[in-house]
C-alpha cells in the first residue's frame, strides 16, 4: 500500500522538477526508507511486536486508529450545529495526527544515521528535506484513513456520498495541513536553535503535547456540555475563524448551507493552505537544514561545554547515594540510574508525559471527578468530600504510575553498548546493584510526589494525612519492590530502544494489587491509630522484601545478552 | 625467560566454541605466563575476538578449560573478572556522564571503594591529558578522548591481566605513544598484556611474543624474531603468508582494475 502511494506521489515528476526536487533521488530514498520501515516497527505504531510487512495494511494497527476516530464522533452527538461539530472533529483529528508525527518525527525527521548515509552523496537540501515530509506523509496516510473512516460513515449515512466525498478531501487536507504544520514548526526550530537546544525542546514539546491530548480526552466530555459549547456558532465567534480546522470544516458548509462570504472564504483559506504551507516547507525551511541535521548529529560538536556540577561539588544525587547505600555496588546502580536518568532524553521523552499526567488526574479528581456529573457539586463540597471520603489518597497511589513507567523503560539507552561493562565485571551480588536501581527509582520518581502531595494535603485535609503519606510511601515502596522484580529483566540502560509497551498482563497484575492495597488503605484511613500501625507494619515489610531482594540471584540478568 | 618459572597466568586447554553450526574456536591450547606481552592477531573472523571475550568471561558455553591465576574460569567466573581489566573494541561508554562519574560507576562495579577510585580516577585522568576535562560530559568527546576514558576504565581497578582490543584506534601519535610506553611499564611491573590488534606495526614493535590465528587455530606462536627466521622479514609478510593472502599486492590490484 505505501508503495502504491509512493508511486502516485512521484507521478509528476514535472512538478517536483519545477520545485526543485531531483525526483530520481526522491524515489531512491524513499524506497529505501520504506523498507526500512517494512522491517522495524515504528513508535507511534507499537500495537504490534510482531514484524510487519506494510505499516498501513497492518490490521490491528487499523482497528485501534479507527476506534480513536469513532471517539470524535461524540461532538456529533454532543453539539447541536454540525459547523461547529466539524469543526471539533478536524481540531481533534489534527491533534491526534500531530501527535503521532511529534512521536516519529524526531526519529524520522532527526534520523541522524542520514548524516552519515545521505548527505556525503551529491543530495541537495530540497529533495532531501522532501524526501522526509513525505516519507512522513506516507506514513501519515495509512493513519489518516484508519482514523477519519469512522467519520466518513457518518457523513456518508447522514448527509449522503456526495458528502461524504467531500469528507475525503476535508481529511486530506487535515492530514496535510498537520504534517506540514509539524514539520514546518520543526524545520523553524532546527533553523533558530543551537541544535543541543533543539533535541530538548522537541522533547518537550512532544511531552506538552501529549499531556494535551491525554487531558483534553479527560476535560473534552466536560466542556463539551456547558452551555458554551452548546451555544457555540462559528459565524458569531470571530476567534475560531484563525483555526485551520473551522476552515476545513467551512468546506462543508459549503455544500450544505445558504452560502456565506465568511463560509466561502474560510473555505479558501481550507484549499489554500496546504499549498502555502508546502511552499513554506520548501522554499523557506528547508534551506540549512542539512547543516543543521550535521550538527544534530552531534558527536564532534563541541561549542556545548556543559560542566556537570557532579565532581565539582557534591551534588543531590551524591549526597543521597551515599545517605541510602552502603555497598560499591548499591551506590554504583543508584549513581547510574540518577544520572542517567536525569541526561538522557530518550529517557526523559518517555518519563515526563506520565508524570505529567498526575497533575491532569489531580485537576481532574478536584474540579471534576466527584461530582455526580448530573447534579454536580459546588468546590466547597468537593474539598467537604475530600476530607471525608478520603479521595485524596487515591492521588498519593496514582504517582505509582510514573514508577511504573521508570521500570518500564530503565532498562533502555541508547548507549546500550556500554552495557559490556556489566559482564565485563565481577559483580558478584546483582542483587546490590539492583537494590541501588530500586532505591534511585524511588527517591527520585515516587517520594518527591509523596511529600508534595502531603504538603498541599496538610492545610487541604489535615495533618492526619502524615500517616496516610507514609503508609501510602511504604505500600508504594513495597509494590516498587515487586515491579522490579516483574519488569526489571535486564542491567539499567543495557537494552536497546525499544517501542513495546511492556507486558500488559504483568502491568494489570501489579496495578490491581497497588487497587487493592490501596482500597485497603482508604478503608482504615479514618482510624488513626490503625493506620500507624499499619504503617509500622508496611515499613517493616518493605525493610524485609529489600533485604531478599538484594540477595537475589538475578538469574534472569545472567541470561540476557 | 623468568616468566617460565612461574605458573602460567592464563592456560587454555582444547578451547573450542560453536555458534550454531558455525566453529569458530577448534581447539586452542595456549600457556601465557606473568609478564609477558602477547600480540594477538588474525585476520577478521578468525576468532580473536571469541578468544578475548571467552577470557574476560563475556562468553559463556565454550568446549575445553580455561583456567586464570590457577582460577577455573567455568567455577569462578567472578573471580577471574576481577583479575582481568579489559578495553573491549569499538567500546561504548555511558555518554552523557562525565569522565569521573562513569569511572566512579565502573570502580564500584568492581568493587571498590569511591575514595580509592576518585584519587586513582583523578590522576590516571590528569596523566593521559583529560585532567581539564574530568568533569565535563562525555558525549562532547571526540574518539580518542573517550578511548583514553576506557583505557582508564580498564586498568582502575589495578587488574593482574590486562586485555586490549584494538586500544589505539582513534588516539593520535601523542596519546600512541603514551599507551606503547605503558604497556610496557604495565609488563615490567609483572601485569601480563594481551594485545588483539590488526596493527602490525605496533604488535611488532611491542610485544614479546606473538599469536597468530587464523579459523579458529594457532597457526604460529614465538618472538618476532622466531617468526622472522622461520616465515619472513616483516610481520605484515608473516600475516600475509599465514592466513592465505598470499600477494595482498595482486588483491589490491584486483580492486583498482574493477574500477575500469
Amino acid at each position: 500500500m505505501n508503495r502504491l502511494i509512493l508511486k502516485l506521489l512521484l507521478a509528476p515528476t514535472f512538478l517536483w522538477k519545477r520545485m526543485g526536487v531531483d525526483p530520481e533521488k526522491l524515489r531512491l530514498i524513499l524506497s529505501v526508507k520504506l523498507t526500512i520501515d517494512d522491517r522495524r516497527p515504528l513508535t507511534a505504531f507499537r500495537n504490534s511486536q510482531k514484524k510487519k510487512e506494510s505499516s498501513g495494511s497492518n490490521i490491528w494497527q487499523f482497528i485501534i486508529m479507527a476506534i480513536m476516530g469513532s471517539v470524535f464522533l461524540i461532538y456529533f452527538l454532543f453539539l447541536n450545529d454540525p459547523y461547529v461539530a466539524y469543526s471539533f472533529y478536524f481540531f481533534s483529528l489534527m491533534c491526534v495526527l500531530g501527535l503521532m508525527l511529534i512521536a516519529d518525527l524526531s526519529t524520522i525527521l532527526i534520523d541522524t544515521r542520514d548524516h552519515y548515509i545521505i548527505l556525503p552523496r551529491p543530495v541537495d537540501d530540497r529533495t532531501f528535506a522532501v524526501s522526509r515530509v513525505l516519507h512522513i506523509g506516507i506514513l501519515l496516510l495509512g493513519l489518516l484513513v484508519a482514523l477519519a473512516l469512522p467519520g466518513l460513515i457518518y457523513t456518508g449515512i447522514k448527509y449522503g456520498i456526495g458528502l461524504a466525498i467531500l469528507f475525503l478531501l476535508q481529511a486530506l487536507i487535515t492530514g496535510i495541513l498537520t504534517l506540514l504544520l509539524v514539520n514546518q514548526f520543526y524545520l523553524m526550530m532546527i533553523r533558530w536553535l543551537p541544535a543541543q537546544r533543539l533535541k530538548d525542546l522537541i522533547a518537550m514539546v512532544q511531552v506538552v503535547f501529549s499531556v494535551a491530548v491525554f487531558a483534553s480526552y479527560y476535560f473534552g466530555p466536560v466542556v463539551l456540555r456547558t452551555s458554551w459549547a452548546q451555544q457555540l456558532h462559528i459565524e458569531s465567534a470571530p476567534w475560531s475563524w484563525v483555526f485551520p480546522p473551522v476552515w476545513v470544516a467551512s468546506l462543508q458548509q459549503l455544500a450544505t448551507q445558504s452560502l456565506t462570504w465568511l463560509v466561502i472564504v474560510l473555505s479558501l483559506l481550507g484549499l489554500i493552505a496546504p499549498l502555502v504551507a508546502l511552499w513554506l516547507v520548501i522554499r523557506i525551511f528547508s534551506a540549512g537544514f542539512n547543516d543543521k541535521l550535521a550538527a544534530l548529529a552531534g558527536g564532534d560538536e563541541s561549542t556545548s561545554t556543559r560542566n556537570s556540577a557532579a565532581g565539582i561539588k557534591r551534588t543531590w544525587g551524591d549526597r543521597l547515594s551515599s545517605a541510602l547505600t552502603r555497598h560499591p555496588l548499591e551506590s554504583a546502580g543508584f549513581r547510574i540510574v540518577w544520572l542517567i536518568t536525569g541526561r538522557s532524553r530518550e529517557f526523559k521523552q518517555k518519563l515526563y508525559p506520565t508524570m505529567a499526567y498526575i497533575p491532569v488526574y489531580f485537576v481532574f479528581f478536584f474540579f471534576f471527578g466527584f461530582g455526580n456529573r448530573e447534579s454536580p457539586r459546588s468546590f466547597g463540597d468537593r474539598l467537604e468530600q475530600m476530607r471525608e471520603g478520603g479521595a485524596f489518597i487515591v492521588l498519593f497511589y496514582l504517582s505509582l504510575f510514573t514508577l511504573m513507567t521508570v521500570f518500564q523503560f530503565i532498562a533502555q539507552n541508547d548507549r546500550f553498548k556500554a552495557a559490556w561493562i556489566y559482564k565485563a565485571a565481577p559483580i558478584a551480588a546483582p542483587g546490590m546493584l539492583m537494590a541501588g536501581v530500586l532505591k534511585a527509582a524511588l527517591t527520585k520518581f515516587f517520594f518527591p510526589f509523596i511529600i508534595v502531595l502531603a504538603l498541599v494535603g496538610i492545610p487541604v485535609v489535615g495533618p492526619e494525612v502524615v500517616n496516610d503519606a507514609l503508609l501510602a510511601a511504604a505500600i508504594g515502596s513495597i509494590e516498587a519492590v515487586l515491579i522490579a522484580l516483574f519488569m526489571m529483566k535486564a542491567y539499567p540502560f543495557s537494552q536497546p530502544v525499544k517501542q513495546t509497551g511492556g507486558n500488559l498482563v504483568t502491568t494489570l497484575l501489579v496495578m490491581s494489587f497497588v487497587g487493592l492495597l490501596g482500597y485497603g488503605h482508604y478503608f482504615i484511613m479514618s482510624y488513626e491509630l490503625f493506620v500507624w500501625a499499619a504503617c509500622l507494619a508496611a515499613w517493616g515489610a518493605f525493610a524485609v522484601m529489600l533485604h531478599y531482594f538484594r540477595k537475589d540471584s538475578w538469574q534472569v540478568l545472567q541470561t540476557q545478552d | 625467560m623468568n616468566e617460565y618459572t612461574q605458573p602460567p597466568i592464563i592456560s587454555m586447554s582444547g578451547l573450542e566454541k560453536w555458534y550454531g553450526s558455525k566453529h569458530i574456536l577448534k581447539g586452542i591450547d595456549l600457556d601465557i605466563y606473568p609478564g609477558q606481552i602477547i600480540g594477538y592477531i588474525g585476520p577478521n573472523g578468525a576468532g580473536k575476538s571469541t578468544t578475548v571475550k571467552i577470557l574476560c568471561g563475556l562468553v559463556g558455553d565454550f568446549k575445553g578449560a580455561v583456567t586464570v591465576d590457577g582460577i577455573d574460569l567455568r567455577q569462578n567466573p567472578l573471580a577471574v573478572k576481577a583479575k582481568i581489566g579489559y578495553v573491549p573494541e569499538n567500546a561504548e561508554l555511558y555518554d552523557v556522564l562525565t569522565p569521573m562519574e562513569y569511572l566512579d560507576f565502573v570502580g564500584k562495579l568492581y568493587g571498590m571503594q569511591e575514595e580509592t577510585i576518585r584519587t586513582r580516577a583523578e590522576r590516571l585522568l590528569t596523566s593521559f591529558g583529560l585532567g581539564d576535562n574530568k568533569n565535563k560530559r562525555m558525549d562532547t568527546f571526540s574518539k580518542g578522548m573517550r578511548q583514553k576514558v576506557l583505557l582508564i576504565a580498564g586498568i582502575i581497578h589495578n587488574p593482574s591481566i590486562i586485555v586490549l582490543d584494538e586500544p589505539l584506534s582513534g588516539l593520535d601519535a601523542n596519546a600512541v605513544i603514551t599507551v606503547k610506553e605503558l604497556i610496557s611499564l604495565l609488563a615490567q611491573e609483572g601485569k601480563t598484556i594481551f594485545y588483539c590488534s590488526h596493527m602490525m606495526d605496533v604488535v611488532e614493535k611491542i610485544s614479546d611474543r606473538i599469536l597468530l590465528i587464523n579459523e579458529g587455530s594457532i597457526v604460529a606462536d614465538g618472538t618476532f624474531e622466531s617468526l622472522k627466521n622461520e616465515h619472513g622479514d616483516t610481520l605484515e609478510r608473516i600475516f600475509a603468508r599465514l592466513t592465505g593472502g598470499t600477494d595482498a599486492g595482486t588483491g589490491a590490484a584486483q580492486i583498482l582494475s574493477a574500477l575500469d
